[in-house]
């Protein structure tokens, strides 16, 4: 394997592959740093042309498209409030708050670090469990995915803004508007209200960019602030990158448990950077002892987490793509298309005689996280002057910019409308203390709970995958007692505290 | 003096409105189709009941109005609804360019040159990037849609 390894490298080096993967991750940059847009659009897009191509170069590029440059998602999650991406939504909580500090410039350089430095642990990973992945996936099914959905969901408890209940009710709202559309086992039409835009139910991506984007605009506008990072009084710019990096070093134990968490959720196909992003959150909030009351208010333990779990997740989502052919999401899905249409199969070959191109796929991922990062904080001065421009430019810019995003994501007028409707109940929850961050989280990961839900019931009833001789499972459900239980006891504790 | 209704309770009880929808909605939906919705519909109206019971017994003891829509709240939704109308109509470049210029001008109190400067240099820069440089889709709207038609 070490051979395979070090001529994966060498083919990854060699001119003018290095250039590709600089072109790519480049394009892939560009795509990430518009929300709703990501570099899953720009492998959509890119697959007609690889036609023509050698797989050597297909690889090279979907390394930095598979994950490469999910930072830039981050950018704007903390300088405007909007996340690139869903995954990128748990770094706003405090990146944002940050950035409105006017310490935008220390949760760049800390999300940058946690990056470069999660997606290297990611990697490592990956290749430590090239030989015994296989047997290893074996045992995830419905159980452990619907137990991964419930823990993802039981983040919301983390989430101080608004209190449990209110982050309990909008997590509710968010379950309640992912089942809207076709029913997955039925196929029985719900809440559609005869339109047939709902038919595919409530689309994620304008809904986060109606939620975080336009809702932020609105805020904006409303609030009389200069800038985000000024108050009405002035502009200013405190904080600085290397605090940001350092904050890592400092965190390092956190660091690595979030790696940890992220990798082991990308591992799990369908599960995706959100909850890896979410559950090193809530994480990051139960594990801070007394200081947990900063988080939500600009504490960079807030970023750290997932940033880490998110980029470490990207190493783990190829375990089940290149070992059986099962995409951990939508970027890996097409990577597996871009393979067919070269009839690179996953599975055993490609994980013995195709070893070495496996290695230009993780070598090209692993260059391109730390070609974005390192970018991410050069640029990370220029970047954080957005947060300086002022509100009355900046607003309508925002709004205008989303309602493009909206449309450009699939092509349908409906996806402006939702992102508008979307924008106009997240003002009013930012507005009155409803943590937003619930609704996304339920929104999410509905899908994943419901469809598990109902597999992990008929295979228990039916005796074939009894859900009590499933150890994995049975950890993540005594994971999950263990949050709600802690969550209870705090609110408890904060109840006589108050009184 | 009877207390009125404070935006912060109204907002929750507006959301156990719709949450009171959705479970009308799943009432009559089929056995199967209802089952995991029905769970979460009832306990998000519940969660949502004590919250309005909650916010409304604060409006009693506070005894009076709080956070009332601004003006300029109301005006940036009608912003809103004027956006969507204007993408539907005229295409998404367009009005973008059309809402910039009048906010800028409206709410930003830009002179109307550097607002038209500002709002056509955007819409130049968002068609380059979305449609030139990234090869992306912007809506073109019905009005050019039916130009479209009539000039075959």
């Amino acid at each position: 394997m070490l051979h395979a390894a070090a001529a994966g490298l060498a083919l990854t080096l060699a001119w003018p592959n290095i250039l590709i993967v600089a072109a790519a991750t480049l394009a892939a940059m560009a795509f990430s740093f518009l929300p709703g847009v990501s570099a899953v659009t720009l492998s959509a897009l890119v697959i007609p042309f690889t036609l023509s191509w050698d797989p050597l170069t297909v690889l090279l590029v979907f390394g930095p498209l598979v994950g490469g440059a999910t930072y830039m998602g981050s950018v704007t999650a903390i300088l405007l409030g909007v996340p690139g991406n869903p995954p990128n939504a748990a770094t706003l909580i405090d990146g944002h708050a940050l950035a409105r500090e006017g310490r935008a410039l220390t949760a760049l350089g800390c999300s940058a670090a946690a990056s470069a430095l999660g997606s290297t642990f990611g990697v490592i990973v990956l290749i430590l469990l090239l030989p015994v992945m296989r047997e290893a996936l074996l045992y995830i099914g419905p159980p452990e995915f619907l137990m991964l959905a419930l823990l993802g969901l039981t983040t919301v408890t983390a989430v101080r803004s608004g209190g449990l209940f209110r982050g309990l009710a909008a997590a509710g709202a968010g379950l309640l508007l992912s089942f809207v559309g076709r029913d997955p086992r039925t196929g029985e039409l719900r809440y559609t209200l005869g339109s047939l835009e709902l038919w595919d139910g409530v689309s994620v991506v304008p809904a986060l960019l109606g939620i975080f984007s336009v809702a932020g605009m609105l805020d904006l506008a409303v609030s009389g602030r200069r800038s985000i990072a000024g108050g009405a009084a002035g502009l200013q710019l405190a904080g600085s990158v290397r605090e940001g990096v350092f904050a890592v070093f400092r965190n390092f134990g956190l660091f690595l448990r979030c790696s940890v968490l992220g990798s082991l959720v990308g591992m799990i196909p369908g599960t995706g950077g959100t909850v890896a992003g979410f559950v090193a959150y809530g994480h990051a909030v139960q594990s801070a002892g007394a200081g947990r009351v900063r988080f939500g208010q600009g504490e960079i333990r807030g970023v750290l987490a997932p940033e880490a779990a998110h980029d470490a997740k990207d190493g783990g989502s190829l375990v089940p793509t290149l070992a059986f052919g099962v995409p951990g999401n939508e970027g890996t899905a097409l990577l597996l298309v871009a393979l067919a249409v070269h009839g690179i199969a996953p599975g055993r070959e490609l994980m013995t005689s195709g070893l070495s191109l496996v290695f230009v796929l993780i070598w090209s991922l692993f260059l391109s996280n730390w070609m974005t990062s390192l970018l991410g904080l050069a640029l990370a001065r220029p970047l954080a002057r957005v947060t300086l421009v002022p509100t009355h430019r900046l607003a309508p810019l925002l709004l205008g910019f989303s309602v493009l995003c909206a449309y450009a994501y699939q092509g349908r007028f409906a996806h402006v409308v939702t992102a508008l409707a979307f924008g106009a109940a997240g003002y009013l929850m930012k507005k009155h203390a409803w943590p937003r961050v619930s609704l996304v989280l339920g929104l999410v990961l509905g899908p994943l709970f419901e469809v598990n839900f109902h597999q992990t019931l008929q295979l228990h009833t039916l005796g074939r995958v009894p859900f009590w001789s499933r150890p994995i499972a049975l950890a993540l459900l005594g994971l999950t007692l263990l949050v709600l239980g802690w969550a209870a006891a705090r609110s408890r504790a904060a109840g006589r505290e108050g009184r | 003096m009877r207390p009125r209704l404070d935006e912060r309770a109204a907002v929750t009880l507006a959301f156990l409105g719709v949450a009171l929808l959705f479970l009308g909605f799943t009432l009559r939906l089929g056995p199967v189709a209802r089952r995991v919705p029905l769970v979460v519909a009832c306990a998000t109206v519940a969660l949502l009941a004590v919250l309005a019971a909650r916010d409304l017994g604060t409006v009693r003891a506070r005894g009076g109005d709080r956070g009332p829509l601004l003006p300029r709240e109301l005006s940036l939704g009608a912003t809103l609804l004027l956006l969507a109308a204007l993408v539907a109509v005229v295409g998404a470049a367009p009005a973008v360019t059309l809402v910039i210029l009048l906010y800028l001008r409206l709410f930003g109190r830009e002179r109307w040159r550097s607002a038209a400067t500002f709002a056509a240099a955007t819409g130049i820069v968002a068609h380059a990037l979305f449609a030139q440089l990234l090869g992306l889709r912007v809506y073109d709207g019905a009005l050019w849609r039916w130009f479209g038609s009539v000039l075959g």
